[in-house]
């Protein structure tokens, strides 16, 4: 298959229709044949078993599944963070799978942004601080209107000079999304972003998520186990035993809950042939 | 409990042994120590008792033993065989043009008393033989059946020749042997041999009282000479007469007789040596305490009820022979830097423990939850302390022993001038000492950890992974102490400072408490200032780029344990510092002092001797002695001067007059006025000269020879010297009458720094003559090498110190790797390269152990002039000097051993997955 051909919609197999994005947009992240095996023989976990899916840029995806079913491996590996078994995954033009530890972390540092379940801001450093550290890291000059543009966003005005230990979860959840986006990156990759917050605050910092696709015009691939919050994404993709087992388009919760509902029947309906 | 905390040191294994090693290096340092001490006893106690041959038990008569108290002793039963110890040192001896001192003991009576192994030839059996040591026939060039000449002064009575010139003439000749005799005795006595002593005493008062005592045998000493055959050659395999180097053998009456004891025309008598040490020999299978008993008694009934009888076994004969040797001291020292390798030990594992405890904070917490009570806690991080400390210390006990064991076997290699122990003698205290010691340590460096530990709340465990981990807060307590310390160090210092003027050794001893005090004070409070200065430099370091940013960062998020890691390494870079640069500042002050004691660096001058009429007479120098010395490689210059007698001014103040041209000033005089001071019609006073012959400088002064001649009337100069001396031209000694002897040369040496070669060279030159060596380069070698061994020496110790704290600051770093994995991996996620990671540690270690570097030699520089300023005052004035390639590479090994050790902890950081930024735990 041509890695830079776009993708075009309803390609997908037979055993799931939906997967794929719409035509009108060119794919900013596109995985095809991704495997990832750990171990060996009896303890071989295949957590990724040929996925292939691309992700548009200017969207908001969420990757959903049941535990196990292999959307933090594909994160992971999409991101860069982690090696495939085989097949490839492309950011952009760039074949991730295919770059040494160097290039990778350029690559992480300049082209991709994330936000983490349980914020990892640097503690001895400020809101600010956290937020430029990217720059920092690549020598990059940082672009002051595109930085308040981030901290009116994000209601972080008050807060720049605060270490993290001062600021709320949901705080330092924000200072997190400001510290992904401050590179623009291609794609931001968040893990599970409202996983260590209380609702109100889980609920704010999707918003804002959202907003900075609306608004700002970035590309987010959030990984989420949370239907609700699925539902602020533009599309949903469901996971199922490492391959892609669902696509919702501008979902609600009731469409995510329903789509793992039929997931759940369907590991019920293959579990005595899997056993 | 114990198999949680076992479970727990299990788990913990990489950090212990961090610890553990710190602990394993001073528990070695302590053992090595002690045991070094008993290998330097050993060796002592061995170089007495070798030669006692195989002497069982060694008497004190108390008195002078006679043949008769030593047959009495042969007599008695048990006995196998008893000699009087009996030592003649300086026997000269020649065979053709070559000449030696050696000293001669007799031949044993019993193979028991034999010190030495025969080679060739045998022992001597009669008199007018001689046995000598291989080295002594190999000096003399001669070999069994060859003769030597002997030489010894002998007392003859007066009584053939009446007149009183020939008195006189006998007198001057007894005074010269009396003279070198007192110096054989005053060589004698400080090695300790009784016989000597007591012989020169009484060769003194013979020559006072030779033609004056009534009632007293009139006469004289006169030397004579006497061949003796050498009939064997011998070895000292035990270096029973190392010290003297080699010991000759010849019959006991020839002994006396070359010793030239005893007075009166009889053969000088075992009386005469005026021993007392008897050597006793046992009967095989008699018992050692009933034998020493009747030896005991026998002397005792020879003696009298007041005789100070004593019979020892071997060990006791050596411990009376060396009490108050100079080891003890030595070891006190030596220990004192144990302690402060054992200090930082202790804090390099109080830093381990709190780590610990924080890292367990879920764990405790867990255990807290599920009915664990304070005290089981704190049990547990004591009993984990103790296991560490006794494991640790029984390995570095075991390494201290294997490193003497090592040093040993080095030292029997080399020839050295005594016996060494083939194998160390572990004894209790150099066993029990280190691992107390070493357990102590760590069991109280572990207590505050474990009181954090009891602080740790059941709740803990129910709170996030993030949440602040157990720490203590520095108390108000602490602050107060340290305080406390530094003030009253400070003035105490001060004020040593102030008094060492006028009372020396009080005002050191006030100066070393006060700056003892202080130091302990600021490491006290290293907690309070140390983050502080951390976090300017690390402000400053942190302009280099990002890695050093976050370096600087990482050090002010745990300022204890930062502040801890660097007191550790400024404890021995500060002594390191104090030292060299003491040693520097100490070097240049007596260098100065040197100056104005000593117009020259080396003089050489021949001995003044008497004529027929007591007259003093200079000897010229010897014309090739001469020669040699203008060639003596090192030598720049040299002046050949006039040496005279001269009376100086009106106080009837006698002074040595040297003659010396203004163009031989120049050549070899380095004080520019002094140089100026000399001119004819002028005379140089010392001012030491000055001071007793009320000279003011400008003053005019009649000069006199003393030993008669004329008179004239100089212009004083009042030059800054302390040595008895005056300076004028020989044209002005010449007018004075003086017959212009060359006598004296002074040289100036062409690299003042390098004169230890030169005065080698020059004692060489001039060892088998009775040349007078003295100068500034003389005194400045001897310091010099004081002063260099004694740093080198404590620079070694202190390394001990050093190198632990540098385990200390590996292991902080590799402690912040763990607590920060979560950190580095989001790092590598947001895009920071394996290399800068590696670069920020390397940062971060190299500012840790830079600091402490840092403020070390700051401290250091402070208390070394503040020290040298105390001990130094009453000497002369003080010359400040900064060691800088010392301090320089003190600062270069602390940067870049921090660098080093963060090696391992960046490599591990490194490979911290980004992956890992994502986990949960």
């Amino acid at each position: 298959m041509d890695p830079f051909a776009p993708a075009p919609a309803g390609t997908a197999g037979p055993n799931h229709p939906h997967a794929g994005a719409p035509g009108h947009r060119e794919a900013a992240v596109h995985a095809r044949g991704l495997t990832k095996v750990y171990g060996r023989g009896e303890a071989e976990v295949r957590a990724l078993a040929g996925v292939d899916v691309d992700f548009a840029a200017g969207e908001f995806t969420a990757i959903m599944g049941p535990s196990g079913s292999g959307k933090s491996t594909l994160m992971h590996v999409l991101a860069g963070l982690d090696s495939a078994t085989s097949g490839s995954a492309f950011l952009g033009r760039t074949d991730v799978t295919t770059l040494d530890d160097d290039a990778l972390t350029r690559l992480r540092r300049d082209r991709v942004g994330f936000v983490f379940q349980s914020f990892n801001l640097l503690p001895m450093f400020t809101a600010e601080q956290n937020i430029l550290l990217p720059l920092e890291l690549a020598g990059a000059k940082v672009d002051r209107a595109w930085f308040d543009t981030l901290v009116t966003t994000l209601g972080l005005g008050q807060r720049l000079t605060h270490r993290p230990s001062e600021l709320s979860g949901g705080q330092q959840q924000r200072v997190a999304i400001a510290r992904a986006l401050i590179a623009k990156p291609e794609v931001v990759f968040a893990d599970e972003p409202t996983g260590n917050l209380d609702s109100r605050s889980g609920a704010e910092v999707l918003s804002f998520l959202r907003r900075s696709v609306r608004e700002l015009g970035r590309t987010i691939i959030m990984v989420t186990h949370d239907p609700t919050a699925a539902a602020y994404a533009d599309r949903v993709v469901l996971l199922a035993d490492g391959r892609i087992a669902g696509d919702i388009v501008d979902p609600t919760p009731e469409a995510v809950l329903a789509g793992l509902d039929a997931l759940r029947q369907l590991e019920v309906a293959d579990a005595p042939a899997g056993a | 409990m114990w198999r949680l905390t076992l479970a727990q040191m299990r788990r913990s294994l990489g950090r212990l042994t961090a610890a553990g090693i710190a602990v394993a290096i001073g528990t070695a340092f302590v053992a090595a120590t002690l045991l070094a001490g008993d290998v330097m006893k050993r060796i002592s106690y061995d170089s007495i008792t070798a030669s006692y041959g195989t002497a069982d038990l060694i008497a004190d008569a108390g008195e002078s033993l006679s043949e008769t108290t030593v047959d009495a002793v042969r007599a008695a039963p048990g006995v196998a065989a008893a000699d009087p110890r009996v030592v003649v040192p300086y026997v000269s001896m020649s065979a053709g043009d070559k000449a030696l001192t050696q000293t001669v003991v007799p031949v044993a009576s019993d193979p028991a008393f034999d010190t030495q192994v025969v080679t060739a030839g045998a022992l001597p059996t009669a008199d007018g033989e001689l046995a000598l040591p291989e080295r002594a026939a190999e000096r003399l060039g001669v070999g069994v059946g060859d003769a030597v000449t002997v030489s010894y002064y002998r007392w003859e009575a007066a009584a053939a020749d009446p007149t009183s010139g020939a008195g006189a003439d006998e007198a001057a000749g007894a005074d010269d042997a009396g003279a070198e005799d007192a110096g054989a005795a005053d060589a004698g006595a400080a090695e300790a041999t009784a016989p000597t002593e007591a012989a020169g005493t009484e060769d003194g008062t013979a020559t006072a009282d030779a033609t004056a005592a009534p009632g007293e045998p009139e006469g004289t000493y006169r030397e004579r000479e006497v061949e003796a055959t050498v009939v064997g050659l011998t070895t000292d395999p035990t270096s029973a007469w190392a010290q003297y180097g080699g010991a000759a053998t010849s019959t006991q009456a020839d002994a006396l007789l070359w010793a030239g004891w005893g007075e009166g025309p009889g053969a000088p008598t075992l009386l005469d040596a005026a021993t007392s040490q008897l050597l006793v020999a046992l009967e095989p299978g008699t018992d050692t305490a009933t034998v020493s008993d009747e030896v005991s008694d026998v002397l005792s009934a020879i003696g009298g009820p007041h005789s100070n009888v004593r019979v020892m076994t071997r060990d006791e004969a050596a411990e009376y022979s060396i009490s108050g040797d100079g080891t003890g001291p030595i070891l006190v020292v030596v220990l004192a830097f144990a302690a402060v390798a054992m200090i930082v030990a202790g804090l390099v594992i109080a830093n381990t423990f709190q780590v610990l405890v924080a890292q367990r904070t879920r764990m405790l917490a867990l255990l807290r939850c599920v009915g664990a009570v304070r005290s089981q806690v704190r049990r547990s991080v004591l009993l984990e302390a103790g296991i560490l400390g006794l494991v640790a210390s029984v390995l570095g006990t075991l390494l201290g022993t294997a490193l003497v064991q090592l040093a040993l076997l080095v030292m029997q290699n080399a020839d050295l001038p005594f016996p060494v122990p083939s194998v160390v003698r572990p004894t209790v205290a150099s066993v029990v000492a280190p691992l107390a010691v070493g357990i102590v340590v760590t069991v109280l460096a572990a207590l505050t950890p474990a009181r954090v530990a009891t602080r740790v709340a059941p709740i803990a465990a129910l709170r996030p992974a993030d949440a602040p981990a157990a720490g203590s807060r520095a108390g108000r307590f602490r602050l107060v102490v340290s305080l406390l310390l530094v003030v009253g160090g400070a003035l105490m210092l001060g004020g040593g400072v102030a008094l060492s003027e006028t009372f020396l050794v009080a005002a050191v001893g006030i100066a070393v408490l006060g700056g003892a005090a202080s130091f302990v004070g600021l490491l006290v409070g290293a907690v309070f200032w140390m983050p502080k200065v951390v976090a300017r430099i690390g402000r400053l370091v942190g302009r280099l780029g990002v890695p050093a940013r976050l370096a600087a960062a990482n050090t002010g998020r745990n300022p204890a344990r930062t502040a801890a890691t660097s007191t550790a390494l400024l404890i021995g870079v500060t002594l390191v510092a104090m030292m060299s640069t003491g040693a520097v500042t100490a070097r240049a002050t007596l260098d100065d002092e040197l100056d104005t004691r000593f117009p020259v660096d080396l003089a050489v001058s021949a001995p003044f001797t008497a004529d027929e009429d007591g007259n003093a007479v200079t000897e010229p120098l010897p014309a090739g002695t001469v020669r040699a010395l203008a060639e003596l490689p090192g030598v720049a210059a040299s002046a050949m001067l006039v040496r005279d007698s001269v009376e100086v001014g009106t106080t009837g103040t006698v002074v040595d007059a040297l003659g010396i041209t203004p163009e031989q000033a120049t050549d070899v005089l380095r004080d520019a006025d002094l140089v100026a001071a000399v001119g004819d019609g002028t005379v140089a006073v010392s001012r030491a000269v000055a001071e007793a012959g009320d000279i003011e400088d400008g003053d005019t002064v009649a000069v006199a020879r003393t030993e008669g001649g004329g008179t004239a009337d100089l212009t004083a100069v009042v030059v800054p010297l302390d040595s008895w001396v005056v300076l004028m031209t020989p044209t002005t000694l010449e007018q004075l009458g003086s017959p212009g002897t060359l006598s004296t040369a002074w040289l100036r040496v062409a690299d003042v720094d390098a004169s230890g070669q030169v005065v080698a060279d020059l004692q060489e030159l001039t060892a088998d003559s009775p040349l007078d060596i003295t100068g500034a380069a003389i005194e400045r070698a001897l310091y010099e090498r004081a002063i260099d061994t004694l740093l080198a020496v404590v620079v070694g110790l202190l390394a001990v110190a050093v190198v632990i704290a540098l385990i200390g600051v590996t292991n902080t770093l590799s402690l912040s790797v763990i607590e920060r994995r979560r950190e580095s991996a989001t790092l590598r996620a947001v895009g920071l390269t394996r290399r800068q990671l590696r670069a920020s540690m390397a940062v971060e270690g190299a500012l840790i152990a830079g600091v402490g570097a840092v403020v070390g030699v700051l401290l250091g520089m402070a208390y070394g002039w503040l020290g040298s300023a105390a001990v130094l005052a009453g000497i002369s004035d003080l010359q400040l000097r900064v060691p800088w390639a010392d301090l320089g590479i003190v600062l270069g090994v602390a940067l870049v051993a921090g660098v080093l050790a963060s090696v391992l902890p960046g490599r591990s950081a490194a490979r911290t997955p980004p992956v890992a930024a994502l986990a949960v735990d």
